[in-house]
């Protein structure tokens, strides 16, 4: 099966939830009490401006047309003006966007070099004291909440010690990764914990397995064995949960840009929810829905060019 | 090779998983934390809501192991008392969506068809949100508050059960004892619920678990960003809201509470782990 | 203590035990036996004798699992004491050896050509080109068609008998001078099994090269190995010229055996199967394991494990078909 044909099949199995979702956010700001224009528009709107949003949303159509128009304007990037930021929707997220994705992007970078070394460590040093305190550390880590690192970190090395800036963004790429650093940080550490102890009991299962007996038998060296042999197949299925741990990174992401102050999608979406700011919840929650169903097809792309069983048509 | 060595294990090791140090530290502190939800004013030396203007955010001492807040009210009681709400929401976050979740995926499971490709698609919808965005988006909904967000949280939170429960219960059906029940002609109720579900119960168990260390960790972080639990109420995300405009200066007040939450979210998963290790087939 | 110029492989009082739960378990109880250069020797007994862990000892694969003790003997090499990074010179180049399950024993995510590829790297200096052309040649000689087209593949899309001809071809290429076959077959249908067992024993004449083949199917051995140990209980009941051996059997355990395999049998007639289970390797009795399933048995069988005597045809029991004269000072 080529490439094209795969990842059109998978583009048609996002569409029937990605639609449920448009239903399902489509009802919610017909379902809340009063006159929708009014929940999507400014307090202090005027006539004029509530019958543009009447006009846009077709609400003086049928419930099945309204739906329509609402696809039309998803589509054509038309989310309406955010009531807090007094800005159209859709500009409002594109600007947010970059920060969010750094700090994710970094996040799983850090969680990947923590994780990684230390799994195979404590894999191939199964059950001794290195093997224990590893293990305990990254017990610890996940029960520790995201927002308590965060505050920790923020504290005593940002506002006490002054090693990083206490918050931000900043403006160029340097700027980015020196603020980013403990926000990344932060996020990173309950990501590590999951991948870790996923790793860990990967490596325990293949280094044992059939083919790396095999392997040992054609007397290859070692770092062969462990590289090319264990690694690969140890890997596919953590490369999987951390796909399929988006949802769990994304609220991390959205607590700890909330204690960085850095101006990212999460912040956004729970300023808009604390402002009851529907269009920007609206435009927001269809682009989570859209981020995560791009990670979920990653995902599966990334398993199948890792493991050539799943190519298979 | 390795593998049919191991299969000759005698059956009494199983039993020594739970001598484990882990598992043993594990239930020390869930049985210390659920004495202290059920009898705070027992282990608390001060009234967690008395202030105390003349001992006005005072470091660690013998007097208050905690220390004071800005107040004056003395931390470590205040953490102590937090405990029963704490404790509580592990098991009333969980325990709704695990009934719901339980039930839903049973049926679901055994009966196929479009309930299931229905149930697929309703999943498939919630999965795809950061649960922690979900919530705050129901409890904004409905007003901040504690009730509101075990509703929250069971709303969200009941799809993950149902999905676990739908796929032990579809993995029970190729076995033998199902058919054979149906051919003896047993209800469906019955079918399901004495002979089934018994059996695929046992990761949703585990699962449970490890959903109530996470129960913790949610409701403290909705209460820290206030959607949870109110202030003045003590909880550990309040308490740690609370000392966070005096973190630099009494840094006590924020760290304590974070570490009760640490140590405790510690205790469920640990006993969960070894849960999960018992049931766990050998080999 | 019989010194023969000729023999490549010496085992002397192989012994591999594993340390499960606390209790130790002895997979291989004192085993000594010889390979000549250029035999197929066959080492028989049901799962759970020890034969695949015998396999194993030697080329030092189960003593990062157990403790293995004993000599075995490569050209003049002691192999079980001898240190990793040096052993790992002689797996894959000097001694080979392939296993039974070939889908789980090839790296599924890896192409074949890679996997015969890693082997001509870590033993010779070929570049690639050169290791190209020999994993061609390789194919092409375990009988693989289009070999060249194949390299590119991956196991999965080889089918059974066609997965453990690329095993044959991953072990043979750097020439190696013993092949530890451990059940080849087992898993392969039976008109696969007899082609896999021509090519190995093909292999074996063409190459010079010697063959240690692991098989619970005694039919199987007798068809293609010059001489065959029995194992029973971790321990070699029997060993002999494939000709001595089937046609006198020494051991109640070969008796059976033989008995056990269904031909020139009446039709309708019942066939024949030892009484009695192997033993667990964790449970093994202080006597002869054999004696509970043993109509033979006597009271000498239960107090002590008979040793192995014998001249060329050498059996371990006490009340063997054909009593052998134990003479003092011969061991082996």
């Amino acid at each position: 099966m080529s490439t094209l044909s795969y990842l059109l099949s998978r583009l048609l199995q996002i569409i029937p939830t990605f639609l449920i979702v448009m239903v399902i956010i489509f009802l919610l700001v017909r379902a809340l009490p009063g006159d929708p224009a009014i929940a999507m528009a400014d307090a202090k709107a005027t006539e004029e401006q509530l019958e543009q949003i009447r006009q846009r949303l077709g609400l003086d159509q049928p419930m099945w047309m309204q739906f329509g128009y609402f696809v039309k304007n998803v589509f054509t990037g038309n989310l309406g003006d955010s009531i807090l930021l007094k800005a159209p929707v859709t500009q409002v997220i594109i600007e947010r966007l970059p920060a969010s994705g750094f700090l994710t992007l970094y996040a799983v970078l850090f969680s990947v070099i923590i994780a990684g070394p230390l799994a195979f460590v404590a894999a191939l040093n199964r059950n001794n004291w290195i093997d224990v305190s590893v293990r305990s550390i990254f017990q610890i880590g996940l029960s520790t909440p995201v927002f308590y690192i965060g505050l920790l970190l923020l504290t005593f090395l940002a506002a006490k010690l002054r090693w990083f800036p206490v918050g931000g963004y900043g403006a160029t790429f340097g700027e980015h990764m020196y603020h980013l650093l403990l926000p990344a940080l932060t996020v990173a550490l309950y990501t590590s914990a999951i991948i870790m102890r996923n790793l860990r009991s990967s490596v325990i299962e293949v280094i044992d397995a059939e083919y790396v007996q095999f392997a040992r038998a054609k007397g290859l060296p070692e770092h062969v064995i462990l590289g090319r042999h264990v690694l690969r197949n140890a890997m596919i299925s953590t490369v999987t949960l951390l796909g399929l741990s988006i949802g769990n990174l994304m609220s991390g992401t959205l607590v700890t840009e909330t204690i960085f102050a850095v101006p990212g999608v999460g912040r956004l979406m729970l300023d808009a929810i604390f402002a009851r700011d529907y269009p920007l919840i609206q435009g927001l929650t269809l682009t989570f829905a859209v981020l995560v169903s791009i990670i979920f097809l990653l995902t599966d792309m990334i398993q199948a060019w890792l493991d050539p069983r799943l190519r298979v048509s | 090779m390795i593998s049919k060595l191991r299969r000759l294990l005698p059956h009494s090791s199983q039993l020594l998983v739970l001598l484990r140090p882990g598992f043993l530290v594990g239930v020390a502190i869930l049985f210390s934390s659920i004495i202290l939800a059920l009898f705070p004013s027992t282990f608390a030396p001060f009234d967690p809501n008395a202030f105390n203007y003349v001992d006005l955010k005072q470091p660690p001492s013998a007097e208050h192991w905690f220390g004071t807040d800005n107040l004056g009210r003395d931390t470590f009681s205040r953490v102590i008392w937090a405990y029963s709400v704490n404790i509580q929401m592990a098991f009333i976050a969980t325990i709704f969506a695990l009934t719901i979740g339980v039930t839903v995926g049973s049926l679901v499971g055994y009966y196929g068809g479009i309930a299931d490709a229905i149930f697929g698609r309703c999943v498939d919808a919630i999965i795809t949100f950061p649960f922690l965005v979900l919530v705050i988006a129901v409890v904004a909904v409905l007003g901040p508050g504690l009730t509101n967000m075990y509703i929250a949280i069971t709303l969200v939170g009941w799809v993950y059960y149902a999905r676990l429960m739908r796929a032990e219960i579809m993995g029970q059906l190729g076995n033998d004892y199902a058919a054979a029940g149906k051919v003896m002609g047993y209800s469906d109720a019955r079918i399901i619920f004495r002979h089934l579900l018994p059996n695929a119960i046992t990761p949703v168990i585990v699962y449970w678990m490890t959903d109530m260390a996470l129960a913790i960790l949610l409701g403290s972080s909705l209460g820290y960003l206030g959607l949870g639990a109110q202030p003045p109420q003590a909880e550990w995300g309040v308490l740690i809201a609370e000392g966070r405009n005096f973190i630099t200066t009494a840094w006590w007040l924020s760290l304590m509470p974070g570490i009760a939450i640490v140590v405790t979210g510690l205790g469920f998963s640990l006993v969960g782990d070894g849960v999960a290790d018992l049931m766990r087939p050998r080999g | 203590m019989t010194n023969n110029n000729k023999s490549a492989l010496q085992v002397s009082g192989l012994s591999t035990s594993f340390d499960i739960g606390g209790k130790p378990l002895k997979a291989v109880d004192d085993v000594s036996f010889v390979v000549e250069q250029g035999e197929v020797l066959g080492i028989v007994g049901e799962s759970g004798s020890g034969k695949s862990i015998t396999l194993r000892s030697i080329l030092g694969l189960a003593r990062r699992y157990g403790t293995v003790s004993g000599s075995v003997k490569w050209q003049d090499q002691e192999l079980v004491t001898m240190p990793e990074k040096e052993l790992r010179k002689i797996r894959g180049k000097e001694i080979a050896m392939i296993f039974q399950e070939p889908m789980s024993s090839l790296n599924p995510l890896l192409t074949v050509g890679l996997q015969i590829g890693e082997n001509l790297s870590a033993h010779t200096d070929l570049d690639k080109p050169a290791r190209l052309a020999r994993s061609i040649e390789l194919l092409e000689k375990v009988g693989i068609p289009d070999a060249a087209n194949r390299l590119d593949d991956f196991p999965h899309q080889f089918s059974g008998g066609m997965r453990q001809r690329v095993m044959i071809a991953i072990a043979l290429a750097s020439n190696p001078k013993l092949l530890l076959a451990d059940e080849p077959t087992t898993a392969l249908d039976v008109t696969i099994q007899k082609q896999i067992l021509k090519l190995i024993t093909d292999l074996s004449s063409e190459l010079g090269m010697s063959v240690i083949l692991v098989t619970h199917d005694l039919g199987v051995a007798a068809q293609t190995c010059n001489r065959l140990a029995v194992m029973y209980g971790g321990k070699l009941v029997e060993t002999g010229d494939t000709k001595s051996v089937i046609s006198n059997p020494q051991h109640r355990y070969t008796e059976g055996l033989l008995r056990s395999v269904p031909e020139n049998v009446e039709p309708r007639t019942q066939l024949y199967s030892l009484p009695g289970t192997p033993p667990s390797l964790a449970n093994l009795p202080i006597g002869c394991a054999f004696a509970p399933r043993c109509a033979h048995a006597t009271s000498d069988c239960e107090a002590g494990k008979p040793a192995l005597v014998g001249e060329a045809h050498k059996v371990a029991c006490f009340n063997a078909a054909t009593p052998v004269q134990a003479r003092p000072g011969v061991a082996l």
